[in-house]
């Protein structure tokens, strides 16, 4: 059995702006063990960076404020800790990615002092050590002639190789978790396709635990060990790649796959769109959050908020769907050929 | 075969000084036959928007020709012709948070071309046909008198859509439409498209990054890189049977819903070769691959 490193307990975020209280997280809970890639997949407003910045603390209080929940890191809650505990926290055992690797650089500082101030911070060692970490540093992240880029400034660097060295400043203290916030999205197919291969690398030498937070579908069946699907500040899908991906249970999971085109089995039926836009969240719906987007939705929807249903050991979903009474509703025909295609084609590759 | 709408030859565009250029689009040549849609793909920096631009001429071109209904759109100079051309091609751009004027509502903005054109004088005419653009694109009436800002991004994407619509267009050329939204508003905006374009018998230039979105919207696909073109065919073709070694990195390169497929996903590295003297070879009915004589043998091997 593997460790757990991280356990989030039914965790709240609220923010307060003029129009009211924003509930933008509502009760999410997962656990992350040694070594495997979480991947959260969301809408814009689903939660997902909120949670993932709230896991750093990164939460502006005011307007924000935890209004619940646990962050459990190696047994120690972070919710209660004071600014100056946290910073040892951050760096040291939790280091983030963003998206944007121009904005996360200081363009007046050369690279390399960026990653050595990092090593300085959190390790007792000299310059000159730091130096030698950080070069070391550049190159695992695959940045080829690491003596010479360690002097160069980040407007001498691509979009690609300004990502690899902020992956580089967030390995430099030898982090447990890495919280990845769409490090992928801003850079070519190309590019992203070899930040992916080095992430996967680097968490294979070092045993790194990884949050990834994505809204691309592809890239999740990438990267991902196990897939927590939001909504409207919750989770309401939760199962190992395999579970989300070829067993979905989630209308609104449905709604994700379906409106990605199906390239595979070569078919050009219109895609499946969620019609609507996601509910305002200073006052979240009654009931099921999903349920006025939902063909699906029944009566209770409307009433009462579902629990998460187990489907299997590694699998929950939080839809009245899976509850013992409710109609027998099949997954859509569009959605289950694709699967039953994909599952073919793998046992024909062995 | 339907008829050819537009043709490009040989279109430069080069920025700089003329001594040292940057050559955004390098010597490119290809044609867009009416009720299809062409999709332009390759990553940033590759010409795909500069391309364009050119051809509405948002950019005066280098050198080439863009013949548009048989006419060349570069060439013409009254003001009069400009005008009927601009009804004729219409583009809708990327970013749906800076395409709008935040001071103008909605309605204001579909009916900016109304007034260059003096189209629909009549106040009441006028609102009839914003109101049954706003319907076109699956918004209501009412929000005619809504500011941008009111909108979220797929419904501004939409409002783009309507404004592109407003002239009667026969020719719109998307540049990035969706890039900007949520996955499953992205559906909602491509579904939007498709229909319109079978309502209207539209011609889309589809340019983005996305190659699975740009596979299912589009009959064709050209892969641009550097400037040029490297691939152009059917899109089914393009997709299974790459044969120039930078659309088969591309395609590589794409995450698939897949997990599965995923973990054995062999990524095909690109190393680009200088070549002079390439062009666009057909290697099958209507596939043709950019590169010189030696090269596509080797390829098509």
């Amino acid at each position: 059995m593997k460790k757990k490193l991280l356990e989030v307990n039914d965790l709240r975020v609220n923010f307060k702006t003029y129009a009211g209280i924003v509930q933008a997280v509502r009760g999410v809970s997962f656990e992350l063990y040694e070594g495997e890639t979480l991947a959260i997949v969301g809408e814009s407003g689903s939660g997902k960076s909120v949670t993932s910045n709230a896991i750093m603390k990164l939460i502006p209080q005011p307007p924000g404020l935890y209004a619940g929940g646990e962050i459990i890191l190696d047994g120690k809650n972070l919710i209660p800790l004071t600014e100056k505990q946290m910073s040892k926290v951050r760096g040291n055992d939790i280091a983030m990615i963003f998206q944007d690797p121009m904005t996360a650089l200081n363009p007046t500082m050369r690279v390399g002092r960026q990653i050595t101030e990092v090593i300085l911070k959190h390790q007792k060692i000299s310059a000159s050590e730091a130096k030698e970490r950080a070069i070391k540093l550049l190159d695992l992240v695959g940045i080829p002639m690491p003596e010479k880029r360690f002097k160069q400034f980040p407007h001498e660097f691509s979009g690609g190789m300004r990502q690899r060295v902020v992956i580089a400043i967030a390995l430099a203290a030898d982090p447990k978790l890495l919280i990845a916030d769409e490090p992928t999205t801003a850079l070519d197919v190309t590019i992203q396709a070899q930040i992916l291969e080095l992430m996967k690398d680097i968490q294979k030498k070092r045993g790194t635990s990884i949050i990834f937070i994505t809204h691309d579908l592809g890239v999740v069946a990438n990267v991902a060990d196990r897939v927590a699907v939001m909504y409207a500040g919750q989770i309401v899908e939760y199962g190992t790649v395999n579970d989300i991906f070829y067993n979905p249970k989630h209308p609104y999971t449905w709604g994700l796959l379906g409106s990605m085109p199906d390239l595979k089995n070569n078919v050009k039926e219109e895609l499946r769109t969620i019609p609507g836009s996601p509910p305002d969240l200073i006052h979240p719906p009654k009931g099921d959050a999903f349920a006025p987007r939902n063909e699906y939705a029944m009566a209770i929807d409307y009433e009462e908020e579902p629990p998460m249903f187990q489907v299997s050991d590694t699998h929950f979903a939080k839809t009245w769907l899976l509850h013992p009474d409710a109609p027998q509703i099949e997954i859509p025909e569009s959605i289950s050929r694709r699967i039953e295609g994909y599952l073919k084609e793998a046992q024909g590759n062995g | 075969m339907a008829n050819k709408l537009l043709e490009v030859k040989n279109l430069k565009q080069h920025f700089g000084s003329a001594g040292n250029p940057i050559k955004a689009v390098d010597g490119i040549s290809f044609d867009i036959y009416e009720g299809e849609t062409l999709g332009l793909v390759g990553e940033s920096g590759c010409g795909k928007s500069t391309t364009g631009r050119s051809i509405i001429r948002l950019y005066d071109i280098t050198d080439g020709q863009v013949i548009f209904k048989g006419k060349n759109i570069h060439a013409s100079k009254s003001k009069k012709e400009l005008k009927e051309f601009n009804r004729e091609m219409q583009m809708i751009f990327q970013d749906p948070y800076a395409s709008l004027n935040p001071r103008m509502t909605a309605g204001e903005i579909i009916g900016e071309g109304f007034d260059i054109h003096g189209l629909y004088n009549n106040k009441k005419e006028r609102r009839e046909r914003i109101a049954e653009l706003l319907e076109a694109v699956g918004l209501n009436r009412e929000h005619a008198n809504r500011y941008a800002h009111e909108f979220s991004g797929g419904q501004r994407q939409r409002i783009g859509i309507a404004r592109a619509l407003s002239l009667n267009p026969s020719f719109i050329i998307a540049d990035e439409p969706i890039s900007a939204l949520d996955v499953s508003i992205q559906a909602q905006v491509v579904n939007l498209l498709k229909k319109l374009q079978r309502e209207r018998n539209l011609t889309y230039l589809f340019i983005a990054h996305d190659l699975s979105m740009v596979k299912y919207i589009s009959d064709r696909i050209a892969v641009m890189y550097r400037g040029k073109i490297v691939e152009l065919g059917k899109s089914d073709e393009i997709y299974n049977n790459p044969i120039h070694p930078y659309t088969k990195s591309l395609l590589s390169a794409v995450p698939l819903p897949d997990p599965l497929t995923e973990r054995v996903r062999q990524r095909i590295p690109y190393s680009h070769e200088e070549i002079d003297v390439g062009k666009l070879r057909e290697v099958l009915p209507s596939h043709f691959v950019y590169g010189t004589e030696d090269q596509v043998k080797k390829w098509t091997k």
